[in-house]
């Protein structure tokens, strides 16, 4: 878990489920688990994950392979490509989603006919993180 | 302190959305592309994603109060200059051509000379196989108040009133032909409430 006093600006690379209250600039990965947004939690970096959950702002483009959820408390502003999209009530997004039977398998983002401020990068990589920056707020 | 009751949402029968995702003309190997100008909905984006779908949510309306403000503020602007400013507010569109456009209630934030700007704006990027969703009035008189929309299933509509704020204009059916560049109302449906449901094609 990354606290609601903890910020990250750089890459995080992720073998298990992570929740995020703090503040992440950069790129999250969790190849084959689940991130959750807590309400808290501001994330302006592309994601890619097999779940994600979102209860607080994300900036940025969201790849999942099985589902992404916006909370009522969620705020996403950005492109998303996942098999499963549930917005709940109350829950805001704005940007593109890719969506249905066929999507979500390979795992990138295909916006490139799409204004977007962060391009997605190949970010799928089992090597160690050594470029995350953690600074205590 | 009691606190304030939530709005339910409720939902009515439409006889036009039928048209609007008719499949036999959708299907072609290609992704059905979808641009929703009113707030994202959960209620549509769980319908859609039974198709290959990409659906752009714009949620247009703040800016259209935006531009609103910029027109009757300013004294002289020109008609290209709201036409880029709705280019700029399209900007999520570039280099997409949509199938199918939710206006919902859209065209009535606007007057009818900004409407054909915005249209005229909108134009590029509609594609061959289009088709538009929204509402007019029958009659102009009929007091409009604001609504969000969701699409429940092929033939109904999950409504949910955003208070008691009105809608700044009321166009008709012809008031929004007249706006339109290359698009045209190919049908219209009286609602309980006076709204005209409309269905535009291309052509």
């Amino acid at each position: 878990m990354i606290g609601s006093t903890v910020k990250i600006l750089g890459e995080i690379i992720s073998d298990e489920n992570l929740v995020i209250e703090g503040e992440v600039e950069g790129t999250i990965t969790l190849k084959d688990n689940e991130l959750i947004v807590g309400p808290s939690g501001r994330v302006h970096a592309n994601i890619n994950a097999k779940n994600v959950k979102i209860d607080g702002l994300v900036d940025g483009d969201v790849v999942a392979k099985e589902k992404v959820v916006i909370s009522k408390s969620g705020n996403v502003r950005g492109n998303i490509l996942a098999p499963r999209v549930i917005l709940e009530d109350g829950g805001r997004f704005k940007g593109s989603i890719d969506m249905g039977p066929a999507v979500g398998t390979s795992g990138e983002l295909p916006i490139g006919d799409l204004n977007t401020s962060k391009a997605p990068k190949p970010i799928l990589s089992e090597a160690p993180d050594t470029s995350a920056v953690v600074k205590r707020l | 302190m009691l606190s304030k009751p939530a709005i339910q949402p409720s939902c009515f029968n439409s006889r036009l959305l039928p048209d609007l995702f008719d499949l036999k003309q959708l299907e072609e190997g290609t992704p059905i592309r979808v641009a929703e100008f009113g707030p994202a909905n959960g209620d549509t984006i769980k319908f859609l994603s039974q198709f290959n779908c990409r659906l752009v949510v714009i949620d247009i309306k703040e800016d259209f109060i935006q531009i609103n403000n910029k027109i009757e503020n300013a004294e002289d602007i020109g008609d290209e200059q709201i036409l880029e400013m709705f280019k700029a507010a399209l900007r999520q569109l570039s280099g997409t051509q949509v199938d199918i456009c939710l206006f919902w209630d859209m065209f009535n934030y606007l007057e009818p000379r900004v409407l054909g700007l915005f249209l005229q704006a909108l134009a590029p990027h509609l594609s061959t196989r289009f088709r538009g969703h929204g509402f007019a009035v029958l009659n102009k008189g009929t007091p409009l108040h604001e609504q969000t929309y969701g699409i429940i299933n092929s033939e109904l509509l999950s409504t949910q009133s955003q208070g008691r704020g009105e809608l700044p204009h009321r166009h008709s059916q012809s008031v929004i032909n007249g706006a339109t560049q290359g698009i045209a109302v190919r049908q219209g449906v009286l609602r309980e409430d006076g709204r005209l449901e409309i269905l535009l094609h291309k052509g």
